[in-house]
Formats: structure tokens, sequence, C-alpha cells
């Protein structure tokens, strides 16, 4: 059993060193040394969901998920590889700060949590949870950049985000403007 | 205008091929432009004065290689990450797509009088504005050892890509263990600021990994190094630490190729297993021979509006062999942008109007430090009407902050685009 | 027969001094410069894989991304050092070239 136990913790050492190689030398500039990210216009993975990262990668990849960024970085990442960078990535602290629109936030607190019944939207809380740290298959949205999860939920709204888009579409398609700013501003700030 | 039909002049040189492609009728009525060299310049100065011209310019491309092999690049196949093939992409694009005619031989002499491109082992071709590429040569009267019979087949350069290339690598391949490469640098200007650096690099990254008792030597003529150089240096440093050894301040000034020594101005003679040495250079022989080298007669002065000769009229001059406007380097990057504005510029002049009076473009240059990770240096260029020359652009351009492989893959990806846009 | 033709712009600008552009840049003019991009991003903005196309992307996208590269909102390892080399004026213009070109093999 210790056996067991010690391989399976150097494996895992293993990985992490491997995957804190690959972040260091590519992901790095966009993404941060931890996942922290160096600019809004590239989204936060600290304390993302590892299974998350990995099938994003792997959307990348395929091509199911378009990016013209993103595919020539991820075209060399084995599945292994792909799990490490999770992995790697889930175990960073996600940095906390408030919104910096209070107001705008408590509107999309609002909808975070109740939707819109008026016109249709559903409440994010029911999938992604009331912390918005969602599942293994789900994204973590609490802490990331507002500019970011504005830019996802209008890509959904016109399917120009071509992976996951199935039910996020439905969703989407009856957000106003309004709704889709406030809600990335509260979670920028949970 | 004179026409005469080349195609008997491909008869004349054995193996040479005339492809001619194009892409309407009636197109040889339109202006002749004749491109010697089909390099980085030459080449896509054809290609954009097609492009460009609607495919109504006449464009003769003269170049003596089968087909194009990089510079850039070729760094990694000495080192052996890289292929010969890797760095090779044929001319008959430019034909197909293009519709360059394309004839494989050495332009002789220019006729500036008569208009016409003589051509080594016969024949001419008329033009009217004739475009001279023709990269570097070497001023081996430096070296007086390198004239010795042999001499050149021993103690290769590599700074023409293509046979030395892999010859270079072969004779590394072939080196025991505990040798010692030692690389000489020229003086500044030379073509490719970077490129012997990035070689040491290479040559240690290989040894690092087949043959690590083995020893770079980097003897620089120049009292520093010329590009990138803390970024090489922290290279060397790091990774390579017991292998580059850099030695500035050594000017060689003979080879003696039988006992494989180097001779210096000022230093003790140096002995090594294999030898790069890489000479004094100039612009490329047709230039001097056509009056085009006014600079110490080494460069050739262009407007650089045109590229037009200031010496010779209706000829102009790309790449390496041009008199640099400040802190223009002598790179492929960079003779691709003078090939698209020389190539905007005739078209213009060919239809007597102005050219562009505000040419903007810049130079991106990555160099490999390793096998993947790459640093690079970036410049923004404008024409100033005032100092009448090429000035960088104040606040543009910049190194990278540290060597990267995510700056691997964008160099790479730099390589593929930019032989397509020469090339393809 | 082929007309030996060029599309037709006003070349007749005073040249400008240190750089500054007296009128709005010509179509040739914006055309060289737009050249100047295609050792990285292909010829026409029809890049290879590992760097963006920019042919037929949308103009103002085009602006944003060099305005973002340039004031320093987007991190990058080249880009912000090559867009200061431009006016704001020169990359609009740069930015309606490449939305005009066609997507497809360079």
């Amino acid at each position: 059993m210790a056996l067991a136990c010690f391989a399976a913790g150097a494996i895992a050492q293993a990985d992490e060193a491997r995957a804190r190689k690959i972040v260091s030398g590519v992901c790095f500039v966009c993404h941060g040394a931890e996942g922290e990210s160096s600019s809004e216009q590239f989204p936060r993975l600290a304390g993302q969901n590892s299974e998350y990262i990995a099938k994003q990668l792997d959307n990348f990849k395929t091509g199911k998920r378009k990016s013209t960024a993103m595919s020539s970085m991820v075209e060399k990442l084995t599945p292994d590889e792909m799990t490490a960078l999770g992995k790697y990535f889930e175990k960073m602290a996600a940095p906390a700060q408030p919104p910096k629109d209070p107001a705008l936030a408590a509107v999309g607190g609002y909808i975070y949590e109740h939707g819109n019944r008026y016109s249709g939207v559903p409440a994010c809380v029911g999938c992604h949870g009331a912390l918005a740290q969602g599942t293994a298959a789900l994204p973590r949205l609490a802490g990331q950049f507002a500019h970011y999860t504005e830019a996802q939920l209008k890509l959904f709204n016109k399917r120009e985000r071509t992976n996951d888009n199935a039910v996020m579409h439905a969703i989407t398609e009856k957000m106003t403007a309004l709704e889709m700013a406030a809600v990335a501003e509260y979670l920028s700030g949970k | 205008m004179k026409r005469r039909q080349f195609v008997q002049a491909g008869a004349a040189f054995g193996s040479a091929a005339l492809v001619a492609g194009c892409a309407a009728p009636g197109m040889s009525r339109g202006p002749k432009v004749v491109v010697i060299g089909g390099g980085y310049g030459g080449a896509t100065a054809a290609k954009y004065l097609r492009m460009w011209s609607d495919y109504s310019i006449d464009v003769t491309l003269v170049e003596p290689n089968a087909a194009f092999v990089s510079c850039p690049i070729s760094n990694l196949v000495i080192g052996g990450s890289k292929t010969i093939a890797d760095i090779t992409t044929p001319y008959d694009s430019l034909a197909r797509r293009h519709g360059v005619k394309i004839v494989r031989g050495m332009a002789s002499a220019i006729d500036a009088e008569k208009r016409v491109v003589k051509l080594a082992g016969g024949g001419e071709l008329p033009y009217d504005r004739v475009i001279v590429s023709p990269g570097v040569d070497f001023m081996w009267e430096t070296l007086p050892g390198m004239n010795r019979p042999g001499a050149q087949d021993k103690v290769l350069h590599g700074w023409k890509a293509g046979p030395q290339t892999l010859a270079l690598r072969r004779q590394l391949e072939a080196m025991p263990d505990g040798g010692v490469f030692a690389m000489a640098i020229p003086l500044a200007p030379y073509r490719c600021p970077p490129g012997p650096y990035e070689r040491a690099c290479q040559v240690a990254h290989y040894f690092s990994k087949a043959k690590p008792r083995s020893k770079v030597l980097v003897l620089d003529a120049n009292d520093d190094v010329t590009s990138k150089g803390p970024l090489f240096k922290k290279a060397w440093t790091d990774r390579y630490k017991n292998i580059v050894e850099y030695r500035p301040k050594h000017k060689a000034v003979d080879v003696d190729v039988a006992t494989n020594t180097l001779k210096f101005e000022f230093n003790d003679d140096l002995k090594a297993a294999v030898l790069n040495v890489i000479p004094n250079m100039r612009a490329g022989d047709i230039a001097a021979k056509t009056g085009l080298a006014t600079a110490n007669k080494r460069w050739c002065e262009v407007d650089f509006l045109t590229f037009e000769s200031k010496a010779v009229k209706n000829v102009h001059v790309l790449g390496d062999a041009v008199q640099s406007a400040p802190l223009m380097p002598k790179s492929a990057h960079m003779a691709n942008q003078h090939g698209k504005t020389c190539a905007a510029a005739v078209i213009a002049l060919l239809t007597g109007k102005a050219a562009n009076p505000l040419p903007i473009y810049n130079n991106t240059c990555y160099s490999f430090v390793s096998d993947e990770d790459v640093v690079h240096v970036a410049s923004v260029h404008r024409y100033d009407a005032d100092q009448k020359t090429m000035i960088t652009v104040p606040g543009s351009g910049g190194v990278s902050t540290a060597a990267s492989e995510l700056e691997g893959r964008y160099a790479m990806a730099w390589a593929r685009n930019i032989w397509a846009d020469t090339l393809v | 027969m082929h007309r030996f033709r060029l599309t037709a712009a006003c070349l007749a600008i005073a040249l400008p001094a240190a750089g500054s552009l007296a009128q709005a840049p010509d179509a040739l003019q914006v055309r060289s410069w737009a050249g100047a991009c295609a050792n990285c991003h292909g010829t026409n903005g029809n890049a290879l894989a590992g760097n963006e196309p920019l042919a037929g992307m949308k103009r103002e996208d085009i602006v944003q991304k060099m305005l973002d590269f340039k004031n320093g909102r987007k991190p990058a390892t080249v880009m912000h050092q090559l867009s200061k080399g431009y006016t704001d004026e020169q990359i609009a213009a740069i930015a309606g070239y490449f939305a005009a070109q066609k997507k497809g093999t360079p």
C-alpha cells in the first residue's frame, strides 16, 4: 500500500513539474505563471476546475472550440499533459477582489440567483452553484475577469463560441446586454 | 524597347530551366522588370511586382539555385533539430501562381545604357527597370590562407544556406567528444547580426546532449555581442555554462587551413577541431561589377523611397547588399520588406507616378537559444523626409524579456509565413 | 489587351514632415503599409498556422486589438513593440485594408 501511495505521489509530482514547465514556457505570457492572468483579455485559470480546463484544451486542439490564438498553443499537448495542466491551475489560489461597480454587481447578483422570470432567463445558480464554483464539468465563474465572462456570454448568445453551446446558447439567447454585463461584474467580485 | 527571345538562352547553359508562366495573353507588352537574385529580397520583389500590378508587368527572375534554402532556421539544421528539407522551398510557385519567368543562371553584367542584363553563359534580358538583390559575397582577400586550393571546402562559413549547412553539420557530427568548435565573427556590418550567436547556442545545445566534454569558442572581432547581447549571454550562462566561451575583440586576420589554426590581429593563434570562419562580407559580386557598391566599395547606397541606386539609374538594390539606414539590420525579414517597398515604387515609377512618400515597415528577428526556446528583437522603421533615410520610430520596438518556448512557436510561425509570403 | 493600370489615388501629397501625414493616406500607401505585416500574418493577412489571420477580420476588432497592444492592455511578446510604431490613424487604415481582404489560402 505504502509503495502505491509513494508511486502515486511521485507521479503527481512529475505531472506538476511537467505542467509547470509548459506553463512557464508557453502559457505564462497571457495567463500568468500561476494562472492569475496578466490582463482581463485573457481568462484567469487559477482555481478553475481541472476537468473543465482539460476539456477546453482538448476542444481547442480538435477545433471543437475555435480560437486562432489557442489552437496553435495546444497542438502539441497530450491528454496526460492536459490533465496535468488542469490539476496545476486548479491548485492555484483564485485571487479575490471586489467588483469595480458594486451597483451593477448587485443587479448581476439578483440575476445570478433568480434569473429573469419576466424574460425567461434561468438562474445561473442552478448549474454553477451558490458560490459560482461550478462542478467538475462546469466552469468556476467566481473571480473571473468581468471583461472575459461578458465576452463569453456574448459569444454564446451569437453561437460564435462553438463548444458547450447547447445549454448556454439557450440561456444567453434571452439575456440583454445589461444583464450580461451585470452578471459578469457580479462574478468578478465573488 | 528591345524584344529578344531568351528561350534560346535557356539552352545555352545546360541544365538551366526556363519556366514561363503567363497569367494572360498580351502579357509581354507590359513593362519589363528583371530581378537578379531569388533570395528573400528578389523573390519577394518578383512576386509583389506581379501581384500589385495586376499581373501586367513582365517579370523575369535570375537565380542560380534550383530551390530556395533559407538561412534563418539553418542554424537549427547545424544543431541537428531540423533537416535541410525543413528549410527548402521550390521556386515553381512563383512561376505557376504569379507568372514570374524564372531563368536559372547568373547575371554577369548589367549594361545600364542599353538596359540589358547579360547572363553568364550567354544571352541577354532587356529591362525597363532592374532589381539587384545579390546578397553578400565574401572578402576572401582579408584571410589570405583561405585562398589556397581547397581551403574553402575545408574551413566552412555556412553563411549561405545549402550544401555548406549540411557540410558543417557533418563536421560537427564527426568531431570526437572533447573537441573545440571555434567560430570567428567579423566586424559589423555583416549579414544577420545575431546569426553567429544563435549558431553558438545551437552547437552548444547539440554538444550538451551528444558531446558534453566539447567546447564552443566564440571569437568575435567586435567589442561585444552585436545583437540581443544580454539575452545570448544569459543563455550561455544558464544553459551552456561549461560549453560556451565568448571572447570579444578577437579579429581573425588569417587561417592556417592545414592545421585548422586561426590567426588574430592581437591575440595568440588558436587551433580547433572544427573551424567556422565567417569572413568579412560585402554586396554580392554583380553589385561591385556594375558600379553599384558606392559605400567603401562594399555596400550599395540607395534612395530609400524607391531603392534606386544612387549611382546608376533604373537599377534598384535590395537586402543585405544595401548600405543600411541607421539601426536597420541586414536580415531576411528586412530584405523581404525591401522587396515589397521596391515593388510598389517600381510600379509607381513605371506609370510616371511618385512613389509612396512614407514607407513604414518593420523587422522582427527571432533567435533560437535552444532547439525550442527563442528570443527576439523587433523594430519599426519609417521614412524621414528631413534626414532622407529610414529611421526607427521612437518608442517602438524592443527585445524579449526572456527566452521562451512560446516565442519558439511564434518563430516557426514566422518562418512558415515569410517563406510563403516570399515564394508562394 | 491588359492595360497597365493602378487603382487611382491622389499621389500628389506634399512630402510629410517628420512622419506625420498632411491628409488621409491613399489606398496604395495603405496597401504597402499592410504588406509589412505579411511576414508573420501571411500575404494579404492570410496567415498560416501559428499566427492570427487578419484577412476578413472586422475592422473594429483589429483596431481594438492593436490599440490594446499599443497601450499595454493586452500583453504580448512582440505586438506591443510593433504597434507603437504606428499612429492610431495608420492603424485604422491598415485595419480597413485587412478587413477588405478575402479569407483563403495565402
